[in-house]
């Protein structure tokens, strides 16, 4: 049949023509969108690039600090790029991840430090541990002893138990009189923390967070290594979270700062390298290449320092620097630091997630899974889509009227703080949560359902572990967001400027935004141009982490599912 | 073998029903006698005739207002292969969803009429349509494994009722059944979902008679599955039907001729139209309806 076409096709003398179709209108509109693509990344772009040179400074250093910065740091980062990109695409990646993790690990430090010294103190989160962890250990025993318990016994022991190892049995007033009863049991917590000899800080640090690291080590480990192998993991790191205590003691910083870096850096990078090695798809040439990066990073900004000091060369006189992470507000704009809006701000959001998480979520799977499809329902779920595009400032008024002036919480507290804010992003999680909800294949339920499910257990089973990924990159979507927010914290009054750390939740404190915004407001050009733009970076630096880590949560199970 | 080992595990929780069930052998019988005259077959007794073990009595399904089955009475032999067939839209799926009471999950789906699986009405307020499913296992159309390993899959459902005991040689013994352990054997790690459409269906498979199951309930489970993992599926519903009752509903005449023991027509509207024999069936059927619907004068 072809054949026989082509051959009068091309036997036919009278060959039809076609006119042209204009596509003048069509190519106009591609242009126009193409300009609209472009026009709000160009702009941020730019206002990007501005701030960051305002608060770097680039150009202040000596003359010299340039080419010996571009040899010792740009030129081995380019050198190890072009190596990647030429002859080893897929070490590429490993690179980025053994770089990426320390880096994480650092932040995730620094986080844990603050909170667990200057917002916690030492000895309370030592006595929180070991009583959660006698509780844990309790329980688990109980569990070995009686495992046929039914739900109802393992649910009132386990109140039991954690009950009276972080609340226990406070003082109470008694009705129609004016005593109150003395405290008749304090906590398992609270008699560690009254106990006349605690820890020292370094000490309470390995106790709580050394140990159990090398503990989780040996255990991961000894599930495929011997277990002298494992053992020594454990060992080894113990020992170099010790090494580096003292080591930063010697260089004038202190144990338990030198304990922790070495911590959230060694550990997870050694973690990585274990699991590359183990995974049978990563080649062993690529795991080597990989180092490379981290090496060339970090042997150059080190090399970089020690050739500078020698030398005394001065580098770029920033204003982001480790004074102005670590200083205090100040009148002068050469000592102002951000460290306790930073710290403010962390303590907000510890507050935001404890509240948004379980909450957002928990609604979103009952509005997904358990609630019947009716009028109520229905108005429901069409209100939070409009709550979600209420304006923040409306969000601190609420949070005004509710939190401070009826339930009398506290002007300005990190507390309502983190309530407001939870209230303005709840609607987003709400949403975002029932999409990736939702997402999850109805063939999935049936699946479960039909082998004799419970709803509890496809949820729990089944749906949950489909839609984390999704849930949890809306929640820290979400959550990106709640960090810069200034308006409702204004409206609920929270400090602009705070001078030192808050002690705790009730506190009231600042927030990054608000800081930003107090510094603006100051008549000095400094001021205007350097600390301000050293604080912007700081906080699209928090966000811009909080989103790489959501974006890192969604490919890797991503990927799980697929393989 | 383990089989027997897994069904005393598995009936812990319904076995009370079964007893008082059994206890009563004469009204066994006379549910025998009386279905032998409302279906008009030749009664529990033909060449297939094992012991009664799911029997529809007048069954009606609603949705909403439509009527999705009408009136239907039949019974279904235990350890055999019956096959449900009609065009679509007849409501052979939803006879299917009806014996575990996956209907229940439709927000307006409606049973009048009685569904007795072991001679106890399901629709009964006392029955818990999840330890129900519990013991009537269920493939369905696309084949649906979780995303997880091949090993949690199969493990799903004894993980549900807290069976892990010997859980991996229950898993083993599952794939060994549904014919797909010398293909996952190296790789039970990997996930199902790696698997090609014919080995995801008998993971599937392998999945439902895990937790051993009085019945599978099949619906279509090849419909979307190339010719050769279809002759793989069918093979393999005759061989699980000598341990399990296999109630398998099919768009495809050939493949209910192929594998059934039984075969029941249902006509549009829900109306089941014949039931009986396969042989007879499809060489002989009283109803001229079924004959035009099997020769394809319509459907």
């Amino acid at each position: 049949m072809m054949s026989i076409d082509t051959d009068t096709d091309t036997a036919n003398p009278a060959e039809t023509s076609f006119e042209r179709v204009s596509r003048r209108k069509g190519q106009l509109f591609r242009w126009l969108l193409l300009i609209a693509s472009f026009a709000g990344i160009v702009s941020l772009g730019v206002l990007l690039v501005y701030v960051f040179i305002d608060a770097l400074q680039p150009l202040t250093a000596d003359a010299i600090w340039y080419p010996v910065f571009l040899l010792t740091v740009v030129a081995p980062i380019a050198g190890v790029g072009l190596f990647y990109w030429r002859w080893a695409p897929s070490a590429g990646s490993i690179g980025v991840t053994l770089l990426g993790l320390p880096v994480l690990g650092l932040m995730a430090t620094g986080a844990t430090f603050v909170i667990v010294t200057d917002v916690l103190g030492s000895t309370t989160w030592f006595g929180f541990v070991v009583a959660l962890g006698v509780a844990t250990g309790l329980f688990a025993g109980f569990g070995r002893v009686r495992p046929d318990a039914s739900f109802e016994t393992r649910f009132v022991v386990g109140l039991f138990l954690y009950w009276f190892a972080l609340i226990g049995l406070p003082s109470v007033p008694i009705p129609f009189t004016n005593l109150a009863t003395v405290e008749f049991l304090p906590s398992l917590m609270g008699a560690i923390t009254s106990l006349p000899v605690v820890p020292t800080r370094w000490a309470a640090l390995f106790w709580t967070l050394v140990v159990p690291v090398g503990a989780g080590v040996t255990s991961y480990l000894a599930g495929h290594r011997p277990r002298r192998t494992a053992l020594g993991a454990g060992v080894i790191v113990l020992g170099a979270a010790l090494a580096g205590g003292l080591l930063a003691a010697q260089v004038g910083s202190s144990l338990a700062v030198g304990e922790l870096v070495v911590l959230g850096t060694v550990v997870p990078f050694g973690l990585m390298i274990e699991r590359y090695r183990v995974a049978e798809t990563v080649d062993r040439r690529d795991l080597r290449a990989g180092l490379a990066l981290p090496v060339a990073v970090i042997g150059g900004l080190v090399l970089n320092a020690v050739l500078s000091g020698v030398l005394g060369i001065a580098g770029p006189a920033s204003w982001l620097d480790w004074q102005y992470l670590t200083n205090a507000p100040s009148r002068f704009a050469e000592q102002a630091g951000i460290y306790p809006a930073l710290v403010g701000s962390i303590m907000i959001m510890i507050i935001v997630v404890l509240l948004t998480f379980p909450i957002g979520v928990g609604a979103a799977v009952y509005l997904e899974e358990y609630a019947p499809e009716n009028r109520t329902s229905r108005l429901i779920r069409i209100n939070i889509s409009n709550l979600a595009g209420v304006p923040s400032v409306v969000y601190g008024l609420l949070g005004l009227g509710l939190f401070i002036r009826l339930l009398d919480m506290g002007l300005g507290s990190i507390l309502v703080a983190g309530m407001t804010l939870s209230l303005l992003i709840l609607p987003i999680v709400i949403i975002s949560s029932r999409e990736a909800i939702r997402a999850v294949p109805d063939s999935m339920r049936q699946a479960s359902y039909g082998m004799g499910a419970t709803r509890w257990q496809t949820v729990r089973r089944v749906v949950l572990p489909e839609a984390m990924p999704g849930i949890l990159t809306g929640t820290i979507l979400a959550l990106a967001r709640a960090v810069g927010e200034a308006a409702p914290l204004l409206m609920i009054g929270t400090a602009t400027t705070a001078f030192s750390v808050p002690g705790s939740f009730t506190d009231t404190a600042s927030a990054m935004p608000l800081q930003i915004y107090a510094w603006s407001e100051l008549p000095s050009e400094s001021f205007q141009h350097g600390v301000v733009a050293a604080g912007v970076v700081v906080l699209i630096v928090v966000m811009l982490t909080m989103n790489s880590v959501a974006i890192v949560l969604r490919n890797r199970y991503q990927t799980r599912g697929e393989s | 073998m383990t089989q027997s080992d897994m069904t005393d595990d598995g009936r812990t929780e319904p076995t009370s029903e079964t007893d008082s069930v059994s206890a009563d052998p004469e009204h066994d019988d006379e549910e025998l006698i009386e279905t032998g005259v409302t279906a008009g077959t030749e009664g529990g007794s033909g060449p297939v005739g094992g012991r009664t073990i799911i029997e529809s009595r007048g069954l009606d399904v609603y949705y909403g207002e439509e009527r999705a089955l009408q009136d239907v009475s039949l019974e279904i032999p235990e350890k055999s292969v019956t096959a449900i067939i009609g065009p679509s839209g007849c409501g052979k799926s939803t006879f299917l969803r009806c014996i575990n009471r996956m209907n229940d999950l439709i927000q307006n789906a409606r049973v009048e009429g009685e569904l007795r699986f072991e001679g106890k009405n399901v629709y009964d307020d006392d029955v818990d349509p999840v330890a129900l499913r519990r013991r009537i296992g269920m493939v369905f159309q696309e084949p649906n494994p979780f995303p997880k390993s091949i090993y949690d899959n199969v493990a799903y459902g004894l993980r549900l009722q807290d069976q892990t005991d010997d859980l991996d040689e229950k898993v083993e013994q599952a794939l060994k059944d549904a014919a797909l352990w010398d293909e996952v054997k190296d790789r039970l790690d990997e996930s199902g979902l790696e698997l090609s459409g014919g080995q995801q269906q008998r993971l599937c498979i392998a999945r439902a008679i895990a937790v051993d199951p009085g019945v599978i309930l099949m619906d279509e489970p090849a419909s979307a599955l190339d010719p050769v993992a279809t002759s793989q599926i069918e093979d393999l519903i005759q061989e699980i039907a000598e341990e399990y009752t296999v109630v398998i509903v099919t768009h495809n005449m050939q493949q209910a001729a192929r594998i059934s023991d039984r075969t029941a027509v249902f006509l549009t509207g829900g109306e089941l139209v014949e039931y009986d024999d396969t042989d007879k069936i499809f060489q002989n059927p009283e109803s001229q309806r079924v004959e035009d619907y099997i020769t394809g004068k319509f459907g």
